[in-house]
């Protein structure tokens, strides 16, 4: 048990993490959240318009996916440097611990850090577009627990994706994930389309188009669109809902653990 | 103790680099790895760091074997590279952050070798030369007090006083428990110093024999012609240096690079003489 997991050392290991990730990190949230900043204060100054800012919850989630990529994306820097890499696998602490501290950098340690300073630029956003409209109301932060979670589940597929990717790809790995991302969801569109040619070719007829795959009813006597809305479909998105929810993040995290086990340099 | 054991090791199918490699370095030594460029030096130190896998055999300190990369086998030793990049913090931190994986580490140790090295605490360690950083990572691997210190051409970067300095450490820090492995082509810098001599050529280790052994089987001299009994002559300024067989229990100072293109030249004749 203690070669797979000590406290002492694991505490060790994320102090080192935060520290050596820290300058990054933090660089890449003050960018965005700087973009974010400038954009909302542009529009309030150039056309007095206050729309921007009176939705902060929205842009709190759209935000976050963005700066959730990035920050996964980059985890696991030593990987890009060959030097970096051999002290990192000699480090001495398990892989299963190595993987731990980076997953809660990028789930938990992400969203603490990311929420308290969304926060804090909100409000220097509020001060500032008050400052130059006058007394305008706008919300400060604030969105239902419910949501959140909801948006966290999804961010984490995300992050598993980019994680996974970060320890794939030695070099730039938010672009060849997001890359790989692209190609893996035309192949999964294409098999679905198969699949569905396949599975009822007696009843419709998939056809190509330039927007894309379509299914049309072959026959007259079936609706292919009650199927869809039936149980059928209802079934299909529960399945897809837990794979995309549970499976595939799992799967990611488990292949990133192995990725940290089996790396060689 | 380091075992390895029928080791096989390749980067690309069907040319082995390690075939069936036996070797075992004893504690208590500082064994000196020597070979060519191209040899497999590094990549038998990656092996036994557990940085590259073997596809056969097993590679092992004091019975652990180095393929699980657990912690424990981690920090039973410290590998001083060749090539390295420290991260953008203070020397202070570094220790602060790196320390507490090694339980043995020593901090005063360490201050004390800074200190001997020249090597002021708080500096930032990618501002730092590579002779300073390479300064910097010996002493923190000595420091750590781990069983198996390994070094990729240690020497390499180090000014004169350094180099002597370092010797001195060496030859201090090695004790009944531990084991130093030390590689590197300035056979020059550690002559004096290593207890074990090891070739390795062509991913086959040529010659594996203690000093010890060494001064009493071989006899090493000068001379303007070359006798008939040498085993290996080169020429030198102003006549030739010998290796002979040491049938007279002669001293002589071991001669190390020269023990070394002997051994890489005539590998035969030479280990012969210690098969006897």
């Amino acid at each position: 048990m203690e070669n797979y997991f000590n406290i002492t050392r694991f505490i060790a290991l994320l102090k080192r993490d935060v520290f050596e990730n820290a300058r990054s990190v933090l660089l890449a949230l003050f960018t965005i959240l700087g973009i974010y900043t400038v954009i909302l204060v542009l529009s309030a100054i150039v056309f007095n318009n206050t729309t921007l800012a009176m939705f902060p919850d929205k842009a709190y989630y759209i935000l976050f996916f963005i700066a959730g990529i990035f920050i996964s994306g980059m985890a696991f820097s030593d990987f890009r440097n060959k030097e970096k890499t051999m002290y990192y696998l000699m480090l001495p602490a398990s892989s299963l611990e190595k993987f731990l501290s980076m997953f809660l950098l990028t789930t938990v340690g992400f969203v603490i850090i990311y929420t308290t300073l969304f926060a804090g630029f909100n409000l220097l956003n509020i001060l500032a577009i008050k400052s130059i409209l006058g007394d305008v109301s706008i919300p400060f932060l604030g969105f239902a627990f419910a949501d959140f979670i909801d948006m966290f589940l999804v961010y984490l597929s995300v992050q598993s994706l980019f994680l996974f990717g970060a320890t794939m790809f030695k070099k730039s790995p938010l672009f060849y994930t997001f890359l790989f991302s692209f190609v893996a969801a035309i192949l999964y569109s294409f098999i679905q389309v198969m699949m569905a040619k396949y599975l009822f070719s007696d009843l419709v007829d998939v056809v190509s188009s330039s927007s894309g795959a379509r299914i049309v009813s072959t026959s007259s006597d079936f609706s292919f669109g009650q199927m869809y809305n039936g149980d059928t479909s209802a079934i299909s998105l529960q399945v897809s809902h837990i794979f995309f929810s549970y499976i595939f993040p799992l799967a990611l995290w488990v292949a990133v653990w192995f990725k940290i086990k089996e790396k060689e340099v | 103790m380091i075992q390895i054991n029928q080791m096989q090791f390749s980067y690309k199918k069907n040319a082995p680099l390690f075939e069936n490699l036996d070797v075992t370095m004893q504690a208590g030594k500082i064994h000196g790895l020597l070979g060519k460029n191209g040899a497999g030096k590094t990549t038998l130190l990656k092996l036994i760091a557990g940085l590259q896998y073997p596809e056969l055999g097993t590679i092992a300190i004091d019975g652990e074997d180095a393929k699980g990369r657990s912690p424990h086998y981690l920090s039973k030793y410290f590998f001083v590279a060749e090539e390295f990049e420290m991260p953008n913090i203070l020397l202070n931190t570094y220790v602060n952050l790196y320390a507490p994986f090694y339980k043995d580490f020593d901090k005063e140790q360490l201050d004390s070798y800074l200190e001997d090295f020249d090597i002021p605490k708080e500096n930032r360690l990618s501002k730092m030369s590579y002779g300073q950083k390479k300064k910097f990572l010996i002493s923190f691997g000595l420091a750590t007090n781990s069983k198996v210190l390994i070094m990729d051409e240690p020497t390499n970067g180090l000014d004169i006083p350094s180099k002597s300095i370092f010797r001195k450490m060496i030859a201090q820090q090695i004790t009944d428990e531990r084991l130093f492995i030390i590689s590197t082509h300035q056979i020059k810098d550690i002559e004096g110093m290593i207890d074990t001599v090891i070739v390795l050529e062509d991913g086959k280790i040529l010659f594996n024999e203690e000093m010890n052994t060494i001064s009493n089987k071989l006899l090493f001299k000068d001379a303007v012609d070359s006798p008939e009994n040498v085993l290996f002559s080169q020429d030198v300024l102003g006549g030739k240096r010998l290796i002979c067989e040491n049938t007279d229990e002669e001293d002589s100072r071991i001669d190390v690079e020269l023990l070394f293109n002997a051994v890489v030249s005539d590998n035969q004749m030479i280990t012969d003489v210690f098969k006897k």
